[in-house]
């Protein structure tokens, strides 16, 4: 039964079902009205012959009318039925002919008896017979039957050749729903086949766009554009699980050398404590490399749990200035700050600090010596956010690069301790997402970079006007404090 | 100690289990093992332990039914709860559970061993200590100063927590990587040379010409604060 299932089948019926339902409207329509003018016609004949035999019957009684019927029924060659019935229904007279056999209607017997004149219609060997009775008096009447006319004969047999015509042209109709549907259907047969031939190793694959049908071809650029991502996505985990693990070799095959080379040869206890000392600040590097994937990663996916509490940043920016002022002043830089007091949002503290650190950190290493950092933090203008820049005059970043540098492992740095993984900014982003807030970044090279991370001062302020801090040239907030950093 | 201290520790990875009940026992610890959540119920609700670590994912019975179970029973020794899930809701769900700390896998034993120490203090009614001493050279837990021998040493916020940290860990080298987990916080892995510059500006405050070195650079590991070299 499974093609009871299918669409192409459902549509053919569909199809084939409403044509069979039109025909037998219209023809029904057709035959009623045909019928109802038909009827007319003869009742009129039928009422002349009424009007003889009343004629006929005062001038010279029952004798009177048997005559007019008779006469009738020579004329029309026995097609026709003259009746003579009395009060108690026995028939007094009736023509010789074909339709002798034409039943008395009690019901209608009753009404002429009575006095009433009816019309009536019987099927007798296929032919419609149009009778009435007609009363005289005394309860007596009569009935007068015609057969069809021509005019009759040649519409009912055209109807019934209508009626062939029409299951034909049902039957035809089932055929060409048959073509339609499948022919409608065979790029949406063909997509399913090609989609079902798609594996993670043809992720290349497009759909064609055929242009010949707009919703198939609407669903062909959707299909493909998922593909897309499906493919982008699928490389870029390709790309940085072999990173991952590429780059967790080098360090571990050299923890396992140095474990080699301590075993080589006889040392002292010392020696073996050192290299176990050793190996043990390698792997804590490693689990904290571990860690940062793991954080990036949730990050990544918008799950990264946070533990809200109401967080100073003006405090948070302090430690931060203690953290690496001293950091700063070794690598010959500036660090100067400018941060206002009593900025107090909700989020983070520890994920907050993480974000600074990691800025300002990069800031610290990409700075040459006689540079300057800066750390800004305030309010926006609206209130509902809190601004923090860190600007540096350091080696800047290519405008190609800019657009990619809060993707994970863009930088293709090897994973090493004690230079940062390259999960540094994409950890960033993730985090003031996870806030509600956003981060933004601008460069020159030669001239230095600038992180604006604007956070909503608590949940209610999320996504509120975040565009007016966005990385427009004529925030003059902004351009001012990237002036100053370079003067 | 006058009497030993007897651990519970239920855990289904043989290698954890390993190194911290051979740590524990280095310590002076008497441990029980545990591999899977049902022998755990079974050693726990002999009700002879001082302490117990449990795991939360194990084989049989859950680390924290396994805890449900014994609270029900009146069997309150403390929980140290460890877990490979690092989330904030984990956390809470374990310590609302009745679990008195919470640790997270992947560990060092000198973590574990701080909050058993914690644990047990905090339950003998013992308080923490609020002065440490290395040498001539003493810390104030409590009012947060520091002084080698008469003479007061001016910290910063942050020296005073690296101190602090290493007097806490001291005659014990802490890495580099430990020192910034647990000095600056969270999972920081900075490109630049904190801790260097850091411990460097506390030597230049707390080691004095003529004196021993307290603190020692431990060639690509970390750093030890001890009396003796």
């Amino acid at each position: 039964m499974r093609y009871l299932h299918s669409l192409a089948f459902r549509l053919t019926l569909l199809y084939a079902g409403i044509f069979a339902l039109c025909f037998a409207a219209v023809f029904g329509i057709f035959y009623f009205m045909m019928e109802t003018d038909l009827n007319r016609w003869v009742d009129e004949e039928l009422r002349e012959g009424v009007k003889d035999i009343r004629r006929a019957y005062e001038i010279s009684g029952i004798e009177g009318v048997r005559r007019i019927l008779d006469r009738e029924a020579s004329v029309e060659e026995g097609r026709f039925l003259g009746r003579i019935v009395d009060g108690d229904g026995a028939v007094m007279y009736e023509t010789e002919g074909a339709l002798k056999d034409i039943p008395l209607s009690l019901e209608l017997a009753n009404a002429a008896s009575s006095g009433v004149e009816k019309n009536e219609s019987i099927w007798m060997e296929g032919d419609r017979i149009r009778t009435i009775y007609t009363p005289l008096e005394n309860g007596i009447f009569v009935q007068i039957g015609l057969p069809p006319s021509e005019h009759e004969i040649w519409m009912q047999d055209f109807s019934r050749d209508l009626l062939k015509v029409g299951l034909i042209a049902v039957i035809i109709s089932v055929g060409v729903g048959v073509l339609l549907a499948r022919r409608s259907l065979l790029p949406v047969r063909e997509m399913a086949r090609m989609s079902s031939g798609i594996s993670a190793l043809s992720l290349g694959k497009r759909m064609p766009v055929s242009g010949q049908s707009a919703e198939l071809d609407q669903l062909a650029v959707s299909f493909n554009s998922m593909m897309e991502r499906i493919d982008t996505l699928v490389k870029g985990i390709r790309e940085v699980t072999e990173n991952l693990a590429h780059d967790l070799r080098t360090p571990i095959a050299g923890i396992r050398g140095l474990a080699e080379i301590t075993l080589n040869g006889n040392r002292t206890s010392d020696e073996y404590k050192l290299t176990l000392y050793q190996i043990m600040e390698r792997m804590d590097c490693l689990l904290s490399v571990c860690n940062s994937v793991l954080d990036e990663s949730e990050a990544d996916a918008g799950a990264l749990a946070l533990n809200w509490e109401t967080v100073s940043i003006t405090e948070l920016c302090s430690g931060i200035i203690q953290t690496f002022e001293p950091v700063a002043a070794d690598a010959g830089q500036k660090l100067s700050s400018s941060i206002s007091s009593g900025l107090m949002i909700k989020g983070d503290r520890g994920r907050l600090f993480q974000v600074l650190a990691n800025l300002v950190d990069n800031a610290v290493k990409y700075t040459p010596a006689g540079g300057t950092i800066l750390l800004y933090a305030d309010r926006s203008t609206s209130g509902n956010e809190v601004v923090m820049i860190v600007a540096d005059t350091g080696a800047g970043i290519p405008e190609k690069d800019l657009p990619h540098i809060f993707e994970r492992y863009y930088r293709g740095e090897k994973i090493r301790c004690g230079s940062g993984t390259g999960l540094g900014l994409p950890l960033v982003q993730g985090i003031v997402k996870a806030h509600g807030g956003q981060v933004m970044v601008r460069s020159e090279v030669g001239k230095g970079s600038m992180f604006l991370v604007v956070v909503p001062v608590d949940e209610e302020h999320v996504s509120c006007e975040l565009s007016s801090a966005s990385q427009t040239d004529d925030d003059p907030q902004t351009h001012f404090e990237f002036a100053e950093t370079h003067s | 100690m006058d009497k030993t201290i007897h651990i519970l520790m239920v855990e289904d990875d043989r290698q954890i289990a390993d190194f911290v009940s051979r740590g524990l026992r280095e310590e002076g610890y008497k441990v029980d093992i545990a591999m899977d959540g049902i022998e755990g119920l079974r050693l726990g609700r002999k009700a002879i332990h001082d302490i117990m670590i449990l795991d939360i994912m194990l084989p049989g019975m859950d680390g924290l039914k396994i805890l449900e179970c014994l609270r029900s029973e009146k069997i309150n020794a403390p929980v140290l709860i460890l877990s490979a899930k690092r989330s904030v809701s984990d956390r809470i769900t374990g310590l609302q559970a009745g679990g008195d700390d919470y640790l997270v896998k992947p560990f060092a034993f000198a973590e574990l061993l701080a909050r058993v120490k914690s644990i047990l203090r905090r339950v003998g009614g013992g308080q923490e200590p609020i002065r440490l001493e290395v040498s001539d050279l003493a810390i104030d837990l409590l009012g947060r100063r520091a002084s080698r021998g008469e003479e007061p040493i001016d910290l910063q916020a942050q020296e005073f927590r690296l101190l602090e940290y290493l007097a806490r860990n001291s005659g014990r080298v802490v890495t580099r990587t430990q020192i910034l987990q647990n000095v600056w916080g969270y999972n920081f892995n900075p490109a630049t040379n904190v801790v260097e510059v850091h411990i460097c500006r506390l030597r230049e405050k707390i080691e004095r010409p003529g004196k021993p070195q307290l603190i020692r650079t431990v060639r690509g590991a970390g750093y030890i604060l001890a009396e003796n070299p």
